[in-house]
C-alpha cells in the first residue's frame, strides 16, 4: 500500500496596512473632497444664523437693532465671506457631480454631460438673481 | 544617458520578517518597457524570491495592479519612461491585507462580488430550447460599460472608504451589481436591492471619485454608484409607504 502524505496549507498570517489619519492630505483630489465635505459645517452654520436672525425678528425692534449690529461686526463679515467660499464651492462640486448620477436620453442619445452640468448652472444663476432681485428691490 | 533606473519594491516576507521593508533594485532602462517587464527581470535575473502576480501583459487580465509611486496602475500599462529619472516605488495595492511581496489577498472582495449576485437572473427560467435571449443594440449601451470591468482592485485601491469601512462592498462590486440591474434580460433587483441597500452597500459611497479615476478601462464605478443610490432612494420609500406586495415586483 503507498504511504500517504499529509500536506499542510503553507499560509502565514498576511500583513494588513492601516491607513495613516493624515490620508486626506496626500492626494489633491482627496483633499478637494473634505473641504467639500467641510462646506457642510459651514451651511449648516449660516442656517443657524438664518434662525437667530428670525428669532431677533420677532423678539421685536431692540432686539433687532442689537442683532444686525452683531450681524455687522468685522469677526460676521469675516465669517460671510469665507461661509460664502464654501458655500460657492460646495454648489460648484454638487453641479460638477450631476452628470455622475443622472443619464437622460433625449431622442435615443445621451445628453453630454457639459450640457447638463451648464443646466444646473444657469438655473442657479437664474434662481440666484430671482432672490437678490426680490431682496434688493424691496 | 541613463541606462538603468531604481526600483524599490515594497517587500513582505513573513517567515522571515514580521513587518514590510523596502528593498532597491537597478534594472536596464529598457525603451518600451513596462513597470511589470521591470519587476519580472527582477524575478529572472536579480531576485527569484520576489513575489508578484501578473498574466495577460495586455491589460485586459487585471492581475499585475500594483501602487506605482503611490497611485493604483496596471504595471503591465505603465512604462518606465514616465518615471524619469527614478526610482520608481512599487508596492502592493492599498487597503488588502498582503499575503507576500506584491501579492494582496483578493478573499474579502470575492465574498463581496458574490454577495451582490451578478449574474443574470432572469424572470422565468429559460431553455435551451428557447432559443436566443434577444437584446436590442440600446438594450446593449444601457449596461455595456459596466461589463468591461476586468477585476483588477485599482478602485478599491483608490477609495478611501473602502480603507476605511471593511464592509463597504465597493466600486468594482456596486458597479457590477448594476452591469445586472441595467441588463433587459435581468429580473434580479429586487434581490440586488436588498444587498444594496444594507449596510456597506451603497450609501457607504461619500462621492469622492478616485475609483472612475483610477479605472483602467473607463467603467465609471462612480457614475454607477449614484445612478444606484436615486434608484436605491426611490426603492427604499416604495418599501416604506407602499403596501409589502407592491413594493416587491
Amino acid at each position: 500500500m503507498e504511504s500517504q502524505t499529509t500536506y499542510k496549507r503553507f499560509r502565514p498570517a498576511p500583513y494588513t496596512p492601516k491607513m495613516q489619519l493624515s490620508w486626506w492630505w496626500q492626494k489633491p483630489t482627496y483633499f478637494a473632497y473634505i473641504m467639500r465635505e467641510l462646506t457642510a459645517v459651514f451651511v449648516a452654520a449660516y442656517a443657524v444664523i438664518l434662525l437667530l436672525t428670525l428669532r431677533a425678528l420677532s423678539a421685536g425692534e431692540a432686539a433687532w437693532e442689537a442683532w444686525t449690529t452683531t450681524l455687522q461686526s468685522p469677526l460676521s463679515i469675516g465669517f460671510h465671506v469665507v461661509a460664502l467660499l464654501f458655500a460657492v464651492y460646495h454648489s460648484i462640486t454638487w453641479f460638477m457631480a450631476a452628470p455622475t448620477a443622472i443619464v437622460l436620453n433625449v431622442k435615443g442619445k445621451p445628453v453630454p454631460a457639459k450640457t447638463l452640468i451648464l443646466a444646473h448652472v444657469v438655473i442657479w444663476i437664474v434662481c440666484s438673481a430671482a432672490i437678490a432681485g426680490i431682496l434688493l428691490t424691496r | 544617458m541613463q541606462k538603468t533606473i531604481t526600483i524599490q519594491v515594497k517587500r513582505y516576507i513573513p517567515e522571515k520578517q514580521p513587518t514590510p521593508f523596502y528593498q532597491d533594485y537597478e534594472v536596464p532602462l529598457e525603451t518600451k518597457w513596462g513597470v511589470l517587464d521591470a519587476l519580472t527581470y527582477i524575478k529572472d535575473e536579480l531576485d527569484g524570491t520576489l513575489a508578484f502576480r501578473w498574466s495577460c501583459h495586455m491589460g485586459v487580465c487585471g492581475s499585475c495592479g500594483m501602487m506605482v509611486n503611490g497611485q493604483p496602475a496596471l504595471t503591465c500599462a505603465t512604462f518606465l519612461e514616465e518615471y524619469l529619472p527614478g526610482p520608481i516605488c512599487i508596492e502592493p495595492l492599498d487597503h488588502f491585507p498582503v499575503i507576500r511581496d506584491l501579492v494582496i489577498d483578493t478573499d474579502a472582495f470575492m465574498g463581496k462580488l458574490k454577495y451582490v449576485k451578478p449574474w443574470l437572473i432572469p424572470a422565468e427560467e429559460r431553455s435551451v430550447d428557447d432559443g436566443e435571449n434577444r437584446q436590442t443594440p440600446a438594450e446593449l449601451a444601457a449596461f455595456k460599460q459596466y461589463t468591461l470591468c476586468i477585476n483588477c482592485l485599482l478602485c478599491y485601491s483608490a477609495c478611501p472608504v473602502v480603507g476605511l469601512n471593511e464592509d463597504f462592498l465597493g466600486p468594482a462590486a456596486i458597479a457590477l451589481a448594476q452591469r445586472y440591474n441595467y441588463d433587459s434580460r435581468d429580473a434580479g433587483q429586487t434581490q440586488r436591492h436588498d444587498v444594496l441597500l444594507d449596510h456597506g452597500g451603497a450609501f457607504d459611497c461619500t462621492l469622492i471619485g478616485e475609483c472612475s479615476r483610477a479605472c483602467p478601462k473607463h467603467v465609471d464605478p462612480t457614475g454607477a454608484i449614484q445612478r444606484y443610490k436615486a434608484d436605491g432612494a426611490m426603492e427604499f420609500w416604495k418599501r416604506l409607504l407602499l403596501p409589502r406586495g407592491a413594493a416587491k415586483r
